[in-house]
């Protein structure tokens, strides 16, 4: 049925799919997934505590505890993974796409898509993320994950005693850490919301489950 | 709630006030009995040293009549917490202000009491006539502010409060300052312990005032942090509002009832809440910034609240949200539209 599976860039003889998830790929996507909606959730229970109570601070505080070292190191599978098969090329923006390439998306999704018009950027072997997710998978991977990361394993360990507690340095971390997470959320908003913008609603959430895109191109 | 437990206490004229004053004169009987033997000790052990001192007899003359050496025997502590020390001894009478008199002193609270440590050491410094006498007879106690005349106009300014709350309520309770703050047990702010401080509430209200019948953790269970706080904080930190005009330990005197009382974490935890005020009550210097007193390895839920940030926070969550939802609709509309065509 295919040419080859399981291996990136492979293309599907009949339907033209093009296998650019690879399980490690989707795997890291999932619990990224998954531990950003507990983490916001539970941050919320924790942040609001006196009107979002749906777990008991404590338990909030202890699932909010344990997925971020569960992402945290998802982020480091991420980030070896990408370093070492070299898909960080699909990342990098070429030089005619910043900053045309970021406006010729922008004009799609905010008037081309309405009037049905094709996307500006085919995705194939070559090409993963059109500009705009370039851009901002850069900035969300490479910026506002590491910072909360950061900013949520040094709050963690003041609060368990391997480092020195500030209150100072406390409520400043635990600040911009909420700030972050508020970015994170609207990220996830807007992510969840874009997967529908595929050839088909479900199109892209086929995609990261099987691996195969369908939107070759030249 | 008041008459309905009036049956339940002692009172003069009643056969079981007969019964307790009985009782209590046995007890001072066989208190002067026991220090009249040679070497013997007894009763309640009071702040310092054992009960020493003369017997307590029916219808003594008044102090004033009395040696100066008898005096000075019969001003001690110990003597009168031969009676006064024993935890059997409890309510007695209704006084004026609606409450059961407790005759009872505890000689713990006492002996590390403010009245105790820093000056009187001598219950007739306070009760000043009618307490030489058994039982005691046309008794005299001075006030607050006979002694603290310099606190009179915080005095006036937590009587007119006091007046409008329900501790002034003719049909419950007309309390005066000793009635929560017991003169037997007070402490400076900064060096009393907040189940110490909390005495003052729970001693009626995990009692006789009561009306939910619910432990206080029951009633504070809506708290996502009942506990540590209910253990660790004066009730008055919620139930009360800061007068920022009246800084210090006196700040605290807008007492909040349970309806009132604020449920809203930014209220103590944001930087602009009434922490700082708090804080200055339990000694801490007055600090705008109130996290830079917490130096307890304490994770302060809400110490990166700020009503305005969570305003704009949740702005932007709902512009994002109603922006997909828009672009979304949009979409759906002119494909349908497309279709028609």
């Amino acid at each position: 049925m295919t040419t080859t599976t399981g291996t990136a860039n492979a293309t599907h003889e009949h339907t033209g799919k093009v296998y650019l998830a690879t399980i490690v790929d989707r795997a890291w996507h999932w619990i990224h997934a998954l531990g950003i909606v507990l983490l916001v959730l539970t941050g919320m229970n924790i942040h609001f505590a006196d009107t979002f109570g749906v777990l008991s601070f404590e338990s909030a505080v202890e699932l909010h505890n344990i997925v971020g070292i569960v992402v945290s190191f998802d982020w480091g599978l991420w980030f070896f993974y990408n370093l070492f098969s070299l898909r960080f090329r699909f990342y990098l923006p070429s030089r005619d796409e910043l900053p045309p390439g970021l406006l010729k998306q922008a004009m799609y999704y905010g008037y081309g898509i309405f009037m049905g018009r094709e996307h500006p950027f085919h995705i194939n072997s070559r090409r993963k993320f059109n500009p705009l997710q370039k851009l901002s998978y850069l900035g969300v991977m490479f910026v506002l994950v590491p910072f909360q990361i950061v900013t949520g394993l040094f709050l963690y360990s003041m609060f368990t005693g391997y480092s020195v507690y500030d209150s100072n340095l406390s409520m400043l971390f635990s600040l911009v850490h909420y700030l972050g997470a508020i970015i994170a959320a609207c990220f996830v908003m807007a992510h969840v919301y874009l997967t529908t913008t595929g050839h088909q609603p479900l199109s892209l959430l086929q995609f990261m489950i099987t691996g195969w895109h369908d939107d070759e191109g030249p | 709630m008041i008459q309905q437990e009036r049956h339940l206490i002692m009172k003069r004229g009643t056969p079981f006030g007969i019964l307790s004053w009985a009782f209590l004169g046995l007890l001072g009987l066989g208190s002067a009995m026991a220090v009249a033997a040679p070497g013997a000790t007894g009763g309640a052990q009071a702040p310092g040293a054992s009960l020493q001192q003369g017997s307590p007899q029916q219808g003594s003359p008044e102090l004033e009549e009395r040696q100066p050496e008898q005096r000075r025997q019969l001003t001690g502590v110990d003597y009168c917490m031969a009676c006064h020390g024993y935890d059997g001894a409890g309510d007695t009478t209704i006084d004026d202000n609606g409450l059961a008199h407790n005759i009872y002193v505890d000689p713990e609270r006492f002996g590390s009491s403010v009245h105790y440590t820093d000056d009187l050491k001598d219950c007739l410094g306070c009760h000043v006539a009618g307490f030489t006498v058994f039982p005691h007879e046309n008794t005299s106690t001075k006030t607050c502010l006979n002694c603290h005349e310099d606190h009179f106009p915080e005095y006036e300014a937590i009587k007119l409060n006091l007046e409008k709350s329900v501790h002034n309520d003719n049909d419950k309770a007309h309390l005066d300052c000793s009635a929560c703050h017991s003169p037997h047990a007070v402490k400076r702010a900064t060096q009393a312990t907040p189940t110490e401080k909390n005495m003052a509430c729970i001693d009626c209200h995990e009692g006789r005032f009561n009306e939910s019948g619910e432990s206080l953790l029951e009633r504070h269970s809506w708290h996502p942090m009942a506990k540590i706080h209910l253990y660790n904080l004066p009730c008055i930190a919620c139930h009360s509002q800061p007068d920022e005009s009246q800084p210090g330990q006196h700040a605290f005197k807008h007492l909040i009832t349970r309806d009132g009382a604020s449920r809203d974490c930014n209220d103590c935890h944001e930087p602009s809440g009434k922490m700082p005020w708090y804080l200055a009550a339990m000694g801490a210097p007055p600090d705008p910034d109130s996290f830079k007193n917490i130096e307890s390895k304490t994770y302060l839920t809400g110490s990166s609240r700020n009503s305005l940030l969570d305003m704009a926070a949740l702005l932007l969550l709902a512009a994002t949200f109603l922006g997909c939802c828009g672009h979304g609709f949009l979409r759906y509309f002119f494909a349908r539209r497309r279709a028609a065509q």
